[in-house]
């Protein structure tokens, strides 16, 4: 047998509790993508951190050339060739493009400590002139926008001449452009005879972009082929390690006839949104679409009280009269709750447990002279761990103790405690695996027929969006463009031809 | 959860740590000394816990929050010049001075509050500087003599006794049982914590963050008032350096109890346990003839000591 370029020999990993990896084993050619799939847990990460020199395996090798590498140590990797673009970002805001880049070996002057900031500054816009000449490597990290962030990374990884890139999730926080960038610079760094390996929980990025896929579930490896052996549907199912039902998405809702139950009109923010108006009727999910930064955020931020418009209206359900929020309070109040983008930050109380977590908005719907119902509170949150199926030991585990999609499932349990009529959900399934973020559809389709709730869902993935939503509207840089109507045959380019009309 | 021994539970609780350390040193100072184990010790004891100790359940507040409160001490000491001054020199009697002081310190905390909340200037630098005009506002006052003259039914607060109990200790621990109570049963106890765990999130869920963080450094104010009447009473005079010296105390005895510095967690139960476990340590310090000059560096050792067993105990627990 040749030796692989890169080659990963029975690598086994264990944390107090569970086992992360089992005996996995798999390589590596030259100019080859290779993507890493399986639910959240399933051991991509831990298998990644170890070539990266994170995390230090129980047993078994890495070797590149048949060399075996070091582990534990991220330098020796990257001077080893070994370069990873991390999920969350690990690089520091308040310092210098070029000083991120080469954060760890900044050139020196004549072998003393000195930095050579001039020779920095040159071989990072070297570097950069590749990936995006436009980024000024003089400038502070903080400043640049998410994907520039991420562009950086990646000339971090590059400075280091590396031949095999580890990508986490690179794309869920970039827009589609960014996203065909990014391909690209994939493309062309396989084509100099790198070596990739892709994380990702989109399927259509995979298909698109990689030449075979490993599938991995509960640490062990599930098989690895290549991508156009399989249909996405058996990857999904070897991922889960049961069928999956293909669809069940009820009827598309044509609600034109239906009451509204939020009607936005002109409603402007200057500099994020301008001249927004829109109807949410009662019994509906309505899909926001755009590329990032197109302003959905800010525009729901706004219908939910968290910022005051500069001007436009927000009415709710048939009022004749135009609310003004100034507070997320007087939002929920009117019955609007918003669950942000960025669960873990914005989200969910870490360190409180489920129930409290669960019930944070609707304290007062518990309080008996003047203090908290606990046995009837306790009794609620069971009720809603049973309805919305959430995986937990128990009401008094932390949440941050929850897998992504259980987490998300307490803040809808939360607002739908609270018993708001419209739900406005940011994100909602970004970093959830598949089955997990199906859950959380069906979910939605439940209550918008129990509860008579409306949903509002912004997201980036348009698959997502088709899925689920009644009615998608497309916001492009701060405007309302148009709508479209989820059917068979739409795809990315009707959405872009909306945005850009 | 499966049916745990009581033991076990006690021992996954926060507060074991510091129940534990505290028996731990009353045993050993009952065996080695014959003075420590009797009523009139242990009365000194817990009366002396009891000054910092009500400042200390303020400042616990504060901390779950996530902020800060320097300033507590001294508008202890401040309420307490005010407070007699009222009494002797313009001869107003105790049962309204006392209120008047109260309200007081609770303005001064409030204060403290709406600078923190609604101005945004970060806790630790607004409660610095106006704990320094509080401080000064003290000297100005009083030029650093001490108030005198004082009405003999005032001293009752601080040497009184209700069924052989210091009056300070009473009001200590029926105070630190309304808070406990607060924070476990109501909404306004609930949100405190939310805000200290996130408190962009808590904004989002509908928490008036504001309008909680100026009530919280009310309350420490309050009750840093409180005790500095107290204090007051119990030496029957305003002496201007009153709480001078309770700020870090305070602070750190809520720490030893097991309330986080970056807020979100900890409990009364923790500060209560973490102000009689300094009070115990001063007092064996007396009795074991150590020179006092050694009770900060073992009160430090003490600190380091709980911060590292917390972090042992907490080792494992899968991180968010």
């Amino acid at each position: 047998m040749d030796t692989p370029f890169l080659g990963i020999r029975n690598v086994s990993k264990s944390f107090p509790g569970v086992t992360a990896l089992e005996d996995v084993s798999l390589s590596v050619e030259r100019g080859e993508i290779h993507a890493l799939v399986g639910e959240n847990g399933a051991g991509k990460s831990t298998l990644v951190n170890i070539l990266a020199g994170l995390l230090v395996p129980d047993s078994g090798g890495v070797f590149k050339n048949g060399a075996p590498l070091p582990f534990g140590d991220p330098m020796l990797m990257l001077r080893n060739g070994i370069g990873m673009v991390p999920q969350e970002l690990t690089l520091v805001p308040h310092l210098s493009v070029a000083e991120n880049i080469f954060l760890g070996s900044l050139p020196t002057r004549f072998g003393t400590p000195a930095i050579d900031w001039g020779r920095a500054v040159e071989k990072a816009r070297d570097i950069l002139g590749r990936i995006d000449p436009e980024i000024d490597p003089r400038l502070k990290l903080g400043d640049l926008g998410m994907a520039r962030q991420q562009l950086v990374q990646i000339a971090r990884a590059m400075a280091f001449s590396v031949d095999v890139l580890i990508f986490d999730e690179p794309t869920s926080a970039l827009t589609y452009r960014e996203t065909d960038r990014l391909f690209e610079l994939i493309h062309s760094f396989c084509d100099a005879g790198g070596a990739v390996f892709y994380i990702s929980h989109r399927m259509e990025e995979i298909k698109r972009l990689c030449l075979t896929v490993t599938i991995l579930r509960d640490g062990r490896l599930i098989k690895t082929d290549c991508v156009t052996n399989l249909e996405t549907a058996q990857i999904i199912e070897l991922m889960v390690g049961r069928e999956t039902k293909k669809s069940g998405r009820p009827a598309v809702a044509d609600s034109a006839g239906a009451p509204a139950a939020l009607r936005v009109e002109s409603l402007t923010r200057v500099g994020e949104f301008e001249d927004i108006s829109f109807y949410l009727h009662k019994g509906e999910i309505l899909g926001f679409a755009g590329l990032m930064g197109a302003g959905r955020t800010e525009l729901m931020k706004c219908v939910a009280g968290d910022t005051a418009p500069d001007s436009g209206t927000i009415r709710v359900a048939a009022a004749a009269a135009p609310v003004h929020f100034g507070h997320p309070a007087a939002a929920i109040a009117g019955g609007i709750a918003y669950m942000p983008e960025e669960r873990r930050n914005y989200g969910i109380f870490p360190v409180m447990n489920v129930a409290e977590n669960m019930t944070i908005a609707s304290l007062r719907a518990f309080t008996r002279h003047w203090s908290i119902d606990r046995k009837s509170e306790a009794e609620r949150v069971e009720e809603m761990i049973g309805n919305l199926r959430i995986k937990t030991p128990s009401w008094r585990q932390a949440i941050r103790n929850l897998s992504g999609g259980n987490q998300q499932k307490v803040i809808l349990a939360r607002w739908l405690l609270r018993g708001c009529a419209i739900l406005i959900l940011d994100e909602p399934t970004r970093g959830i695996d598949v089955k997990a973020k199906r859950e959380i559809y069906e979910l939605l389709w439940r209550i918008r027929r129990g509860e008579n709730a409306s949903i509002i869902i912004v997201s980036s993935e348009l698959q997502e969006l088709m899925d689920v939503c009644d009615r998608i509207v497309v916001m492009h840089e701060g405007r309302l463009k148009g709508e479209i109507v989820p059917r068979e045959g739409i795809t990315q380019n009707d959405i872009m031809r909306v945005a850009l009309s | 959860m499966g049916r745990k021994s009581i033991l076990a539970r006690l021992f996954a609780m926060k507060e074991a740590g510091i129940l534990f350390g505290m028996l731990g040193i009353c045993v050993v100072l009952s065996m080695t000394t014959s003075s420590f184990l009797n009523r009139y010790n242990l009365t000194i004891v817990v009366r002396q816990a009891s000054f910092v100790g009500i400042v200390a359940l303020g400042q616990t507040m504060v901390l779950l929050t996530g902020g800060i409160d320097l300033s507590v001490g001294f508008i202890a000491g401040l309420v307490g010049i005010l407070t007699t001054l009222l009494m002797s020199s313009f001869s107003v009697a105790p049962l309204l001075a006392v209120p008047i002081g109260l309200a007081a310190g609770a303005v001064f905390g409030v204060v403290n509050g709406l600078v923190i909340s609604r101005v945004k200037v970060n806790p630790f630098i607004t409660t610095l500087a106006l704990g320094e005009i509080f401080a000064g506002a003290i000297m100005v006052i009083t030029n650093g003599y001490p108030i005198l003259n004082l009405p003999s039914s005032f001293s009752f607060l601080g040497q009184g006794q209700v069924f052989g109990m210091p009056m300070p200790v009473i009001v200590f621990l029926v105070v630190g049982a309304m808070l406990a109570y607060i924070l476990r049963y109501t909404a306004f106890g609930r949100n405190i914590y939310a805000i200290g765990g996130n408190r962009l999130a808590a904004r989002l869920v509908g928490i008036r963050v504001e309008r909680v963080i100026s009530a919280v450094y009310m309350l420490a104010g309050f009750l840093a008032a409180l005790a500095g009447i107290l204090f007051s009473s119990r030496i029957s005079t305003g002496q201007p350096t009153t709480g001078a010296n309770w700020g870090m105390p305070c602070i750190t005895a809520a720490i030893i109890g097991g309330t986080s510095l970056s807020g979100g967690e900890g409990s009364i139960v923790g500060t209560i346990l973490g102000s009689l476990f300094m009070a115990v340590l001063a007092n064996g310090i007396v009795l074991l003839d150590i020179s006092p000059y050694w009770e900060r560096i073992i009160i430090g050792a003490v600190v380091i000591l709980a911060v590292v067993i917390d972090v042992l105990r907490t080792r494992g627990r899968p991180r968010s």
